[in-house]
């Protein structure tokens, strides 16, 4: 890496020109290139490099309501890492803005900590954290390990019920019955029976509380038919997220029980999915990989998927991170140039990406030709 | 993180998450539970976000020899913390003061692994003027490694990092 690519001096680097984006008016005229719409590829942008702020948080989730130079008549949830001096993007308590100029009204600033529920889809589903995820440390992509964080892990359906009802007298629901989804998002299981005991425990926990929808998880350590199978029966209806994250450099880049994940396993590992009738996709951090594997991989995974997969952009917070993407991705065109390639082939399948599910995302307004119209929080 | 916290009665602002230390709050017993548990409302206790936290009652004002307890801190959305922690006479009254210790929590260690250290000492690197948060996330890609190849693949990562880092106006011995 030299000086030049570490100090993106107030802009964000061009990477076909050279030219640097100084104004959200350059955004636009890049973005159009590409077939990225004004408000999509601002966002992506905002994802990209960050922000700066007066704000004491190293990371920050919001609400959004672009009110700039583009409009838009919908909320939508940003969470921002604020550790990059160097970003064009400022955050306030009110507002984000590029370089002076507004670009969207902001709501509800607060610290990124580690939360232990928290609802999504307009309070249709649920993501809670039951298993301590701030202790899972060692990919360098993920902010974990920066986060504040007072998680713990409840073992016993005791606890999680117990939990599980803090929840619901929290949102002022009368049970958990109008949940269709509760997702698991929690520190890595290391082994397969692990994750799969407690899900049965969840599942057991929850349906007490009235939830029978899909019980969901995002993990690596899941890896065979016998465990999916069993979930199916004990904890389903059943999806798996395969955290895969990265194509190359996995060894590298990940922890030792998700590099062993490989692109082959994860591929049988989906096929398996749809054979027990377990929902499956996968998670990508856009950003790690140089553009032609990161496409292709993604391209081909995209066939095996029941769900539209968690492609997200890479959110460094610090110059060790920024370090560890991949060179062609320290530039704003990468992120533009692999959404027109997976928007290239929008019409050839027929998941769609859901913003409520995804809070860094390639896509917001538009998903190949077509409007995307759905839930954002 | 609040000022003054260990001074006496604590006019509390919100908590950050991963505060820890002591700090006194007025409780009020609300709720009975199972006849296993009790809820207490601390009232000048407010924590960030929606939070489980271990703690532990270490002192009653109207009670001072009571026996030091454990219970769990749970924040709502609303930022209001209730405390809870298993039957006991000494707790079971309707207010107190109480001291009120919040465990440690178990944070990633940021000290540097012996490898690491001596690869950084080889090329006259260190990492001063790193934030502690940049630190902590450094050293666990490190110290998560058990692979030897991959141990050795990361360290040498870092220390191209520190290169680079030190070529731009960082930090060599």
């Amino acid at each position: 890496m030299t000086a030049d690519d570490e100090n993106y001096g107030g802009a964000i680097p061009h990477l076909l020109s050279g030219v640097p984006v100084r104004s959200v008016d350059d955004i636009v005229d890049l973005a159009g290139d590409y077939g990225v719409p004004a408000l999509d590829a601002v966002m992506i942008a905002a994802n990209f490099s960050g922000a700066r702020t007066e704000l004491q948080h190293p990371r920050a989730r919001f609400q959004i309501w672009p009110d700039g130079p583009i409009t838009w008549p919908e909320l939508f949830q940003l969470i921002l890492p604020l550790d990059n001096p160097e970003s064009p993007f400022l955050l306030t308590d009110v507002e984000l803005s590029f370089d002076d100029q507004v670009v969207a009204r902001v709501q509800n600033v607060e610290n990124d900590d580690v939360v232990i529920a928290y609802p999504r889809k307009g309070g249709r589903a649920m993501t809670v954290n039951t298993y301590a995820r701030s202790q899972c440390t060692g990919c360098i992509f993920c902010p974990n390990v920066i986060e504040d964080a007072a998680d713990d892990k409840l073992l016993t359906v005791d606890a999680l019920v117990e939990f599980l009802d803090l929840a619901r007298q929290d949102y002022g629901w009368n049970d958990l019955s109008h949940l269709d989804r509760l997702t698991v998002s929690s520190g890595c299981f290391l082994n397969e029976p692990a994750a799969i005991d407690h899900l049965i425990l969840l599942r057991k926990a929850a349906a007490s509380l009235g939830f029978g929808g899909v019980l969901h998880i995002l993990s690596s350590v899941i890896r065979t038919k016998d465990g999916l199978t069993q979930l199916a029966a004990e904890a389903g209806p059943f999806y798996l997220s395969l955290t895969l994250e990265c194509f190359e450099r996995r060894n590298l880049l990940l922890k030792d029980s998700k590099a062993s994940l490989t692109f082959d396993v994860a591929k049988q590992l989906m096929a398996d999915c749809r054979d027990v009738d377990v929902d499956v996709d996968f998670t990508y951090v856009v950003g790690l990989d140089g553009l032609d594997t990161a496409v292709t991989g993604t391209r081909t995974l995209l066939d095996n998927c029941t769900v539209f997969p968690k492609l997200q952009v890479y959110q460094a917070h610090n110059a060790f991170m920024r370090h560890s993407s991949h060179p062609d991705a320290r530039h704003l065109s990468y992120f533009f140039a692999y959404r027109q390639a997976i928007d290239d082939i929008a019409g050839e399948i027929s998941l769609r990406p859901e913003s409520w599910e995804n809070y860094r995302p390639l896509w917001y307004t538009r998903f190949g030709d077509e409007p995307l119209r759905c839930l954002r929080i | 993180m609040p000022a003054d916290l260990s001074a006496g009665h604590v006019a509390v602002e919100m908590l950050d998450a991963a505060f820890e230390g002591t700090l006194e709050v007025s409780a009020r017993r609300s709720e009975r539970r199972s006849g296993r548990l009790i809820w207490f409302d601390l009232e000048q206790l407010t924590l960030a976000g929606l939070t489980r936290r271990k703690g532990r009652i270490t002192h009653v004002d109207h009670d001072p020899l009571a026996t030091p307890i454990e219970g769990v801190v749970l924040a709502d959305a609303s930022r209001a913390c209730r405390l809870q922690v298993p039957t006991t006479p000494v707790l079971d009254c309707r207010a107190a003061v109480i001291t009120m210790e919040f465990t440690r929590l178990r944070r990633a260690s940021s000290r540097v692994p012996t490898d690491l250290r001596a690869a950084m000492t080889a090329e006259g690197l260190t990492l001063e003027g790193m934030g502690e948060r940049e630190v902590r996330h450094l050293v666990s890609v490190v110290r998560e490694a058990r692979d030897p190849a991959v141990r050795r693949a990361r360290i040498t990562d870092v220390i191209e990092f520190l290169r680079s880092r030190a070529q731009v106006g960082g930090v060599t011995t």
